[in-house]
């Protein structure tokens, strides 16, 4: 389209297959590789074992991956409830709360998540509500980061859907609770479950609020993974992050098949 | 039309901020009747079908079903059958399902819903489709599944908000006959119907509520507007009739346009020597070579397959520049040439006198000739 | 009448009340969640450990050359880094959509599968790229900021890319067609016809990553260099490694202060052009 040449694709496809595999592929290659290597003194891995993928689903790391899949579980759906809520809410609310709403909602996305952890330290060490040293300090400050992201995706989905459905159910004689539950919430199913894909994803991967706030019987996956590569055991660290990948992956498989499950009809507005 | 009236709108204002969407807006419907609200976009047809629906609420004014107030009723109250422009039908449900949405939020026994949702699936062809999902059908079907839904309710009221806007155009004018065949299965259902097509509003309306700038401007059978235009705008909006310069001769009709003198229709008594217009339809326009007729010269000329569409400019006629006409003519040989002399000839018969000017524009002293508001006259 | 006049009546009230109440429940869990914690932060910033009101952490923490390094480190890296992100964005973008080749859209798919992983992981597979028993033996690049620098392009080309290809989906190609045909070479038409088309997307794509690399931990924390401290390593290290709450609030608060001028920038710009290709949601 832009170049009609096809001998003068070829120079830019070989660059950017060369800063593609420099960029993209060889950072996951090399963790891949990294978590099934032996030794790695070399160009080349040493050898292979699963050595250290074994040790990262037992004892302490299993734990943590299992800390880390409530963690996201809870604060996901926790996040898709709140933002669904804020975004029902403020589409009818007026201009100014709207904006102002708005804007706040977004505010964890501007500001560093490692403040967003010392923020909860600070105001949950002291009375009235101690909460720091338990796990729902480390819960909190994951809904407060996937908030952001769970609500903007169901406003935008919401604007995206036109008033006269609602309308239209409401002149067929159903009561604005049931226009929720009956035309407004199913429409919106879709984009929760976006929503609460990417929360997973985001709660799943969090290291800055977290390594902040946690107390030592509620440790993620990804701070075991610092402590890992701190004492030095990369393979070890590296093998835990993979299955970190795999986890989060397969978390989100199972998302994709119930929402699509839920809505065999594709909703689209 | 007091007792009878399904739908009474009394003196409905829209603001939205700074802007009037619809102002002192009266109509009444019948029950068994059909009235179009025709208008360009921005002309507050939308609106006013809005305030009877309760989607919008009106800053002054009342609206009344059946005689009873529901200006400040929620639309789940109303009762009223709606379908909208672009159908709406709810994507996660089936055809069926849509169809009974209103009988489910009525509580209405499954075994009596299934029953009724089949019986409005009959009512538009649409037997084998229940178990579909929207987004599986044709837009036509689409529009008879909305039909059906608003139908399902058994409203006293229909309300259609551009119907067939979504369908192309051979589409369009099948459902037209649908829907005219369906308006006749319904006598029991007054319909308001927005659009602003006039072909829909000629074929399917027994009244035409002709709307502008957020106002009604004129109301009458769609015959009545159709042969007796009372305003410039609806006489060009309604049929795309020219526009001609006159001078009334004498008070039952006769008014002269420049040297010829043409028997006009008149909605009443006019005033001899006042000047007014007349509105001539291109079909009844006949141009020839020479003979009589009014003097012009052939400006454009365009083939429309089953007939040409001749622009002719009349000098004269008291306009600085020249008056153009539009005459529709069918395909023969012998056209003139683009830039020759002709002759216009206006119909003996058909053509009428506009009484009132539209607002942007004036017609000396044509206003005048009746101060009343033309509307009621049917 | 009488009853008819109730009926107007009461929903006209209701409805101008309950939305304000239905907003409330979101706004509680925000306000107690994140709002009184800042404010905390901000309080806890101007109160030594005695409990007494002092300006004294400020000065010290501003005085003190860690802070004045991280400040730099966190300026430097961000900037350098969005630029980065701006080029091989845009650069990914172009050839994905313009020049397509087999396979393009899995490799479209790859770049953005990069936004669901933890950025760390990007930090910890350089260890083994560029550490100094890696594949590449590079030595001490992998404790210098270039390393950061290009740890967080990596991770954050995606929030580039994503708008600008969506910007060029919405270029129709009879546009680039119609200006080959008038003669421009392929340089022009992308000077004259691409850029201009997606610039704004680029740009909002460009802000948001200078905001999030402003604020990013996870690369910076793994990579583990001594001598590259930002702004947010520095409230993670005096927050709960030394414990000097106070100190760690000062500079928490001069971070907020840094994006949330930049945020407000940011949603200024961009929200009143209305450009949905820089939406927050990845």
């Amino acid at each position: 389209m832009l170049i009609w040449s096809r001998s003068a694709r070829w120079p830019i496809w070989a660059l950017f297959a060369a800063v593609f595999l420099v960029i993209v592929a060889a950072p996951l290659a090399v963790l891949v590789a990294a978590a099934l290597a032996t030794e790695w003194n070399d160009v080349l891995p040493g050898g292979f074992t699963v050595a250290h993928l074994g040790s990262a689903l037992t004892g302490e790391n299993q734990g943590s991956l299992l800390v880390s899949l409530q963690t996201a579980a809870v604060a996901g759906l926790a996040a898709v409830a709140v933002g669904t809520w804020a975004a029902l809410a403020l589409a009818a609310a007026p201009r100014w709360l709207r904006k102002g709403a708005d804007g706040l909602l977004h505010l964890p996305v501007a500001i560093p998540s490692v403040v967003v952890g010392l923020g909860l330290l600070v105001a949950y060490s002291r009375p009235p509500l101690l909460l720091n040293g338990t796990r729902w300090i480390v819960l909190i400050a994951h809904l407060v980061l996937v908030l952001s992201f769970s609500y903007a995706t169901v406003s935008s989905a919401l604007a995206r859907i036109d008033d006269s459905y609602a309308q239209v159910a409401a002149s067929l004689g159903a009561r604005p609770a049931l226009v929720l539950w009956r035309v407004r919430l199913p429409m919106l199913l879709p984009a929760m479950s976006a929503a609460a894909a990417l929360a997973v994803a985001l709660s799943m991967g969090e290291v800055g609020a977290t390594i902040m706030v946690y107390p030592p019987d509620w440790r993620t996956l990804p701070v075991t993974v610092f402590t890992l590569t701190d004492r030095g055991r990369t393979f070890d660290a590296a093998a835990a992050t993979l299955i970190l990948l795999g986890a989060t992956l397969v978390a989100l498989l199972i998302l994709g098949r119930v929402s699509r499950g839920r809505t065999t009809t594709g909703v689209s507005p | 039309m007091t007792e009878s009236s399904a739908v009474q709108f009394d003196r409905v204002s829209v603001r939205y901020g700074q802007v009037t969407a619809l102002r002192d807006f009266s109509l009444d419907v019948a029950t068994g009747e059909t009235v179009a609200l025709l208008g360009p976009s921005g002309s507050g047809k939308s609106t006013a079908l809005k305030a009877l629906a309760g989607f919008v609420r009106p800053t002054s004014g009342r609206v009344l079903l059946a005689g009873q107030d529901v200006t400040g009723v929620p639309p789940h109250k109303r009762g009223l059958g709606v379908v909208v422009q672009q159908y709406a039908l709810f994507p996660h449900l089936t055809v069926a399902d849509n169809i009974g949405f209103g009988l489910r939020a009525r509580r209405m026994r499954r075994a009596e819903s299934a029953r009724r949702v089949e019986e409005m699936l009959e009512l538009v062809g649409m037997e084998r489709y229940g178990r579909r999902y929207p987004r599986e059908l044709s837009g036509g079907q689409q529009q008879r599944v909305a039909i059906a839904r608003a139908l399902a309710i058994r409203p006293p009221v229909l309300l259609l908000d551009e119907p067939l806007s979504a369908l192309d155009a051979q589409l369009r004018a099948d459902m037209l006959d649908e829907l005219r065949q369906l308006r006749d299965e319904l006598p029991d259902i007054a319909i308001l119907y927005v659009t602003h097509d006039q072909t829909e509003a000629l074929t399917l309306a027994h009244r035409i509520a002709v709307m502008r700038d957020a106002e009604l401007l004129d109301l009458d059978t769609a015959q009545g507007l159709y042969r007796q235009p009372p305003s410039e705008f609806t006489a060009a909006f309604l049929g795309g009739a020219n526009l001609l310069p006159a001078t009334v001769r004498d008070a039952n009709g006769t008014v002269d346009v420049g040297a010829v003198t043409v028997n006009a229709m008149a909605p009443g008594p006019l005033v001899p020597g006042a000047h007014v217009r007349l509105a001539v339809r291109p079909h009844t326009i006949g141009v020839r070579r020479d003979g009589s007729g009014l003097a012009a010269v052939l400006t454009g000329l365009q083939w429309r397959g089953a007939n040409y569409r001749l622009t002719c400019l009349i000098a004269g006629l008291d306009e600085p520049g020249g008056v153009s006409v539009h005459a529709d003519v069918p395909s023969v040989d012998g056209l003139p040439r683009v830039g020759s002399p002709v002759r216009v000839r206006l119909p003996e018969h058909g053509a009428a006198v506009v009484a009132r000017a539209g607002a942007a524009s004036t017609a000396g002293d044509a206003g005048e000739s009746f101060p009343q508001n033309l509307a009621g006259v049917a | 009448m009488t009853t008819a006049a109730l009926a107007v009546e009461r929903p006209a009230r209701a409805t101008r009340v309950s939305p304000l109440l239905w907003a409330l429940p979101p706004l509680v869990v925000l306000a107690g969640f994140l709002i009184y914690p800042l404010v905390l932060v901000g309080v806890q910033s101007v109160t030594n450990e005695d409990g007494v009101r002092t300006l004294e952490t400020w000065r010290s923490v501003l005085a003190a050359g860690e802070f004045h390094r991280a400040i730099g480190n966190t300026v430097l890296i961000a900037g350098a880094a969005t630029a980065g992100c701006i080029m091989l964005g845009t650069f990914f973008a172009v050839v994905l959509a313009l020049v397509p080749f087999p396979g393009s859209g899995a490799a479209a798919r790859a770049v953005d599968t990069l936004l669901a992983f933890p950025s760390f992981l990007i930090a910890l597979s350089f260890t083994f790229l560029y550490g100094a028993a890696g594949v590449l033996q590079l030595g001490d690049f992998l404790y210098s900021r270039w390393c950061v620098i290009l740890a967080e392009i990596t991770f954050y080309t995606p929030f580039v890319m994503r708008p600008a290809l969506a910007a060029l989906t919405h270029l129709p190609a009879e546009r680039l067609a119609v200006a080959a045909s008038l003669g421009a070479r392929p340089g022009q038409v992308l000077r004259r016809v691409v850029l201009p088309e997606i610039a704004p997307a680029v740009a909002a794509g460009g802000a948001l990553t200078l905001l999030l690399t402003l604020n990013e931990f996870g690369i910076v924390l793994f990579i583990g260099a001594k001598d590259v401290i930002t702004l947010p390593m520095l409230v993670h290290s005096k927050g709960v490694v030394t414990f000097d709450y106070p100190s760690a609030c000062v500079v928490a608060v001069v971070e907020v202060a840094l994006s949330a001028l930049l945020y407000l920038l940011y949603r200024r710009i961009f929200r009143r052009k209305g450009a949905r290709g820089a939406d927050l949601v990845p």
